[in-house]
């Protein structure tokens, strides 16, 4: 090797190490992805070794270089500006259904429901705290929000007049399980452009292993007419969100199944649950890996004929995507992004509910606990996270769910490596599959 | 023949310019809820338009 190339070849693994590249191989293709630009490169398969490192002539990475590809320390740390945009409303933590998987579980105050008041009042209040922001978003959840539709119906109502009153845009979506959804209340929400995320884990098989009233009827026959209609309504809007778990680890099937019956956009997520028998295990990643693939090819068929499907966590953004500051973040847990609860309480988000510990203050009080604030402004910038500082993927994940890390890991500031794991492997696919639409 | 080829320019560069309107959306916001990635949001800035959240 001549001191040239081997001062280059050296380079590479070092900027591999440090995660600024990171070369891999996907199904039959070879690519580098730089982290530091959001770039992708493909390669020629024999460039990547066996064991991944690299081996690409000089004058091919020259060139590239010198166009400022692979280059580390692109995204320096900037003062964080962060400020709060979204609501979580708590709307009721009762819900009809009983599946075994929910993070929520037993909580108090069950029987408490989102008042009209508080809720407009955090808008408000939310608003106020942001004041360089023009709209703010609000999701309804539970619980099963549509067991109290006539808060939901209010509260939009009630935000319209708001919205002249403070010159902001309220957008609101609703997560619902979808057994409850009427053709009324849907074509209200349609009226009224509610965004919907509904819950649904696949085909009756599959949907009713895991999600079931407390007598273990399945509930698919309840949700799947709801489905049919909110599909015959409106063509976008919409995502039915899945969960797989260590006992529905086939997936990538149940994709295909929803597409099949007219589902266009599709997100499908790992359970949050330290139960061995219900959440991801080590042993279960090979098969994920061999999921994501099967989907991630799949996906590329279907959207080359129709592009108006998405599989949510395929879409990645890396030509419009958001800024560098961003992009040192990860969840707005806290710090962009509120949970109130019908009590007036607020908590970093919905799977922080009902945690006293993780209260940040109280909207009739119109107090917020700063010093928990910027607990949760440090742990969810990247900066702070010493773990990801060398990963290739940080810039993509931002870091991982931080209460995903406090129920699998105890600690708010602990990666949960398994989540890192499928996370990393769903970005590869998710890669592969946006290369692959640009490269036919 | 080059056996390095440029599939997608990513543009993290350029936004440096008009970075930080606050206009984004927050990716616990987003459809996903719990396994969110800062990859999958959208620039306000360059998002199309629509009636919807998503």
């Amino acid at each position: 090797m001549r001191p040239k190339e081997k001062e280059i070849s050296l380079d590479l693994v070092k900027k591999q190490k440090t995660g600024v590249i990171h070369p891999f191989c996907f199904l039959d293709q070879a690519y580098i992805f730089d982290s530091s630009t959001h770039s992708l490169f493909l390669i020629d398969q024999t460039s990547l070794k066996q064991d991944g490192s690299l081996n690409l002539p000089e004058e091919d990475i020259q060139e590239y270089i010198q166009e400022g590809y692979f280059q580390s320390g692109l995204i320096s740390a900037q003062p964080d500006k962060r400020c709060f945009k979204a609501l979580c409303f708590m709307m009721t933590k009762q819900c009809n259904f009983h599946c075994a998987y929910c993070f929520e579980g037993p909580k108090k105050s069950l029987h408490q429901v989102l008042s009209t008041e508080t809720a407009i009042e955090a808008l408000r209040w939310i608003g106020d705290l942001s004041p360089e922001r023009r709209q703010i978003e609000a999701d309804f959840f539970g619980g099963e929000p549509l067991l109290v539709f006539d808060q939901v119906k209010e509260i939009i109502e009630q935000s319209d007049a708001l919205s002249k009153e403070t010159g902001k845009k309220y957008l609101f979506s609703l997560t619902t399980n979808a057994s409850l959804l009427t053709p009324e209340r849907l074509a209200f929400l349609n009226h009224h452009n509610i965004s919907l995320i509904v819950s649904m884990d696949g085909n009756q098989t599959t949907h009713d292993h895991f999600r079931q009233y407390a007598n273990q009827a399945g509930t698919f026959s309840d949700v799947w007419p709801a489905i049919q209609r909110l599909l015959q309504t409106r063509d976008g809007g919409y995502y039915i969100r899945g969960t797989y778990t260590h006992q529905t680890l086939s997936f990538a099937e149940q994709v295909m199944w929803m597409y099949e019956q007219g589902i266009k956009k599709i997100s499908f997520e790992p359970v949050v649950s330290s139960h061995p028998e219900i959440g991801i295990q080590t042993e279960d990643l090979p098969f994920l890996k061999q999921e994501y693939e099967k989907l991630a090819e799949w996906t590329v068929r279907q959207k080359k004929r129709d592009p108006a499907f998405s599989f949510y966590h395929f879409e990645l953004d890396l030509e419009n995507g958001v800024c560098a500051d961003k992009l040192m973040t990860s969840c707005g847990a806290g710090v962009e992004y509120l949970s109130l609860s019908p009590d007036g309480q607020v908590y970093p988000c919905h799977q922080f509910d009902d945690m006293p510990d993780y209260c940040l203050g109280n909207v009739h009080e119109k107090k917020m606990d700063t010093k928990k604030v910027e607990i949760f402004r440090k742990v969810t910038h990247l900066t702070n996270k010493t773990a990801c500082a060398d990963c290739w993927a940080k810039y993509l994940c931002g870091g991982g769910c931080i209460a995903n890390n406090l129920i699998m890991k105890g600690s708010l500031e602990k990666p949960y490596a398994i989540a890192c794991e499928i996370q990393k492997m769903r970005l590869e696919a998710a890669l592969y599959v946006q290369g692959q639409l640009r490269s036919t | 023949m080059k056996k390095l080829t440029l599939l997608i320019k990513g543009t993290i560069t350029e936004q440096k310019a008009n970075q930080n309107c606050r206009e984004c959306q927050t990716p616990c916001k987003s459809a996903c809820k719990t396994s969110c990635t800062i990859g999958n949001q959208t620039c306000d800035q360059k998002k199309k338009k629509s009636r919807w959240i998503w």
